[in-house]
């Protein structure tokens, strides 16, 4: 029998959704940024705008600061980064009406006074200000090696209309962390306001430090949707290395474990369409773990037990017989249901599903979902 | 009859059923949120075509990928063709790329279920 204790951090993983799944978007990165990446974080931002009635002027804004964000990422992003310790940390936020967009990015240590008197002098501006001083910084030429000298931030600045939360974290001798927020307020429908507030600056920066202890690459918590679960595993796939049947792997278990969440997913807010969920991936020596969290009805959780048990106890041989016998077995599916998926994974993943359950109320608890894959 | 195309969506297939030209071509990505939806008007058409089908029907897989759903929806296709290819001359020609054994663990399943000629073609 799968030892599960080793994966008793339900606790972690719920605290970890509920502080956010009431964001109508959520969504951290942790890691290198390759322009490959930073493109399909940006198709997937994209989507995700596109679900909620934004006007195209905030739409506008918030991909130019999106991109701005991520470009300063690649571009000062030092050349010898291979720790993991040292990766870069991207969020996006959707919280009572405004966007949230936090970035942490490694720059040199000698190059901190300088950033933090732009940042300075550009968080002292007022709109009109700003607008001068941009067209100073673009005529007099005060451009950096690395190009910019500053202006993205400027521009951050005037299409925000907001301050930029910043804050430096010394690594070693040669680097440290820059880290910077930026809000917009939203110009759609106004949701019920929630009470908890979005990651502040500082709160991120805590937050990377726990991603980076526990090895977690990506997280993604949102609401599920079949529209924007195409980015998500794109963005997922550009982020693993392995071979093309490694890859495949990978993707056809994220259509899975994404599809039962879409499926089988309940959304306790019923003013919400979707449901909500979260999903991360831990990078370990020699395998990547994914991991799925949703809530489902109480009553569900007995069958749902046994059927994982009953299909972690099976060898490789009845796992084939049983899959061939769901396979070709059309009684009692409805249009959503194939009861392959878990068996699907459990052979494709070659390795045992394990699961924790939280109970969260009279009607719903909390199912998670790991999946290990050999890489 | 008239021929059956599809174009292929990020998430679903295209279908290519000519009969004038002997071509039936299921291929790219079956990732259907509602794979029964997607698939009935596929499983309809060929349903009318087994009916007056042409002397030879070779029957082409080029998935990319597939979910789970979908598998059951080609389980449908495939024991329709086979319940057919006792009159008429079927093949079905399961295509897959050289590094992918998943994709050829997924159609010797089907082979090994069912009594139809079954092809694998290497890419």
């Amino acid at each position: 029998m799968e030892d599960f204790s080793k994966y008793n951090n339900e606790e972690f993983i719920y605290e970890l959704f509920s502080d956010s799944h009431d964001n109508d978007l959520n969504y951290i990165f942790r890691g290198q940024f390759s322009q490959n990446i930073t493109d399909s974080i940006l198709a997937l931002a994209e989507k995700n705008i596109e679900q909620v009635a934004e006007t195209l002027k905030v739409r506008k804004r918030i991909y130019f600061i999106l991109l701005e964000c991520l470009q300063n990422i690649t571009r000062y992003q030092p050349n010898k980064v291979s720790e993991i310790e040292e990766s870069a940390i991207f969020v996006i936020q959707k919280r009572n009406n405004k966007y949230f967009v936090s970035s942490g990015n490694l720059i040199y240590n000698d190059k901190v006074e300088y950033v933090r008197s732009r940042l300075e002098i550009i968080n002292s501006l007022d709109q009109d200000q700003l607008n001068r001083y941009y067209k100073e910084v673009l005529s007099n030429g005060a451009m950096t090696k690395e190009g910019g000298g500053g202006l993205g931030l400027i521009e951050m600045a005037r299409k925000s209309g907001q301050k930029l939360m910043y804050d430096f974290k010394k690594i070693d001798e040669t680097y440290s962390f820059f880290y910077y927020q930026i809000s917009m307020e939203s110009a759609a429908p106004a949701n019920t306001p929630k009470l908890s507030a979005a990651l502040s600056l500082e709160k991120v920066m805590g937050f990377h430090n726990g991603l980076v202890q526990k090895n977690i690459l990506l997280i993604y918590s949102s609401i599920f949707l079949q529209e924007t679960m195409l980015s998500v595993i794109t963005v997922v796939g550009k982020q693993l290395n392995g071979s093309v049947l490694f890859q495949k792997k990978i993707y056809n278990i994220l259509v899975e474990l994404f599809q039962n969440i879409i499926r089988h997913g309940k959304n306790p807010d019923k003013h919400i369409e979707g449901n909500p969920g979260i999903f991360f991936i831990v990078d370990r020596p020699d395998t990547y773990g994914l991991t799925c969290g949703n809530y489902i009805v109480n009553e569900k959780i007995n069958n749902l037990e046994e059927r994982i048990l009953l299909i972690n106890s099976f060898d490789e041989k009845k796992l084939e017989n049983f899959y061939s016998e769901r396979l070709f077995n059309f009684d009692k599916i409805n249009k959503f249901e194939s009861g392959l998926g878990l068996i699907d994974m459990r052979i494709k993943s070659g390795s045992k599903l394990c699961y924790e359950i939280k109970k969260v109320n009279e009607t719903y608890s909390f199912f998670i979902l790991h999946v290990s894959v050999i890489k | 009859m008239e021929p059956l195309f599809i174009e292929k969506t990020e998430d679903t297939p295209s279908i290519n059923f000519n009969p004038a030209n002997n071509v039936f071509v299921i291929a790219d990505r079956s990732w259907p949120e509602n794979a029964i939806e997607f698939y009935e008007p596929v499983l309809k058409w060929l349903e009318e075509y087994l009916k007056t089908p042409n002397q030879k029907t070779a029957f082409e897989f080029k998935l990319e990928y597939f979910n789970t759903a979908s598998a059951k929806q080609i389980a449908k296709i495939l024991l329709m063709l086979e319940k057919f290819s006792k009159q008429t001359d079927i093949t079905i020609r399961w295509h897959y790329d050289k590094d992918d054994v998943d994709m050829l663990t997924s159609g010797s399943r089907y082979a090994k279920l069912l009594n139809i000629s079954y092809e694998f073609i290497e890419h």
